[in-house]
């Protein structure tokens, strides 16, 4: 039987997948976003998870909304990624450092 | 994802440099990973969350019960999520758009915009007559 113990247990367990890809990929910035993109889905999935369990249909569509809003932040950031292997020829974080921060 | 995958394919990169430390950084990760999964699991407290099957809601299937919520209640965001990525579609299309060197193209505007008088050139010259052989 599946419980909401399930969804939960599952949704933390991406999100330590995700937050173990930006320690071990800490260079390459399209794996980078991919973790990010990961960590979002398993937000929604416990938000899916709680909006079945509790017979609230909101949860559900907040989860559209973030959706909406990893779409278009993923499209920038990758159409800004372009531009930038196009100025430096590189992707690796640790070469980006015009700002010198 | 098919946009990653797109932008990987687009990108030609040189993969060797980018996997060293990948070892160095492989125990840390996990071990960070690990201790996160442990933390929230047990701050949950998975026992109590063991509850019984959730009540049909609606007694409808999942996909008719959304759409209801989705296109009654909140109808107003659904569209403004449409302009959302409307907005992000242009921002990306003008973010890579690029007008390469060296290429040629047509201007329409130019093509409709033409006058006869800037195709022919009419040349005055005086007549001239075959001279007569000799």
């Amino acid at each position: 039987m599946i419980t909401l113990a399930h969804f939960i247990v599952l949704g933390a367990v991406l999100f330590c997948i995700s937050v173990a890809g930006i320690f071990i990929n800490r260079k390459n910035i399209i794996i980078l976003l991919m973790a990010i993109e990961l960590m979002l889905l398993s937000v929604n999935m416990n938000f899916v998870a709680f909006s079945r369990y509790l017979g609230d249909a909101s949860g559900q569509v907040f989860v559209f909304f973030i959706l909406t809003v990893a779409a278009a932040e993923s499209a920038i950031g990758l159409a800004i990624l372009v531009v930038l292997f196009r100025n430096r020829a590189t992707i690796n974080v640790g070469e980006i450092d015009t700002l010198k921060g | 994802m098919v946009l990653f995958l797109f932008v990987v394919m687009m990108l030609d990169i040189n993969t060797e440099p980018m996997r060293e430390g990948f070892i160095r950084y492989l125990p840390i990760g996990i071990g960070v990973a690990l201790v996160m999964l442990a933390e929230m699991v047990g701050l949950m407290g998975v026992k109590s969350l063991a509850t019984p099957p959730p009540v049909d809601p609606a007694g409808a299937s999942n996909t008719v019960w959304l759409g209801n919520a989705l296109f009654r209640n909140f109808l107003l965001p659904f569209e403004t999520a449409a302009v959302i990525l409307t907005v992000a579609v242009i921002a990306a299309i003008m973010l890579t758009l690029r007008k390469r060197e060296n290429t040629k193209y047509q201007n329409p505007s130019r093509q409709v915009a033409v006058k006869a008088s800037e195709r022919v050139r009419i040349v005055k010259m005086q007549s001239a007559t075959k001279e007569a052989a000799p």
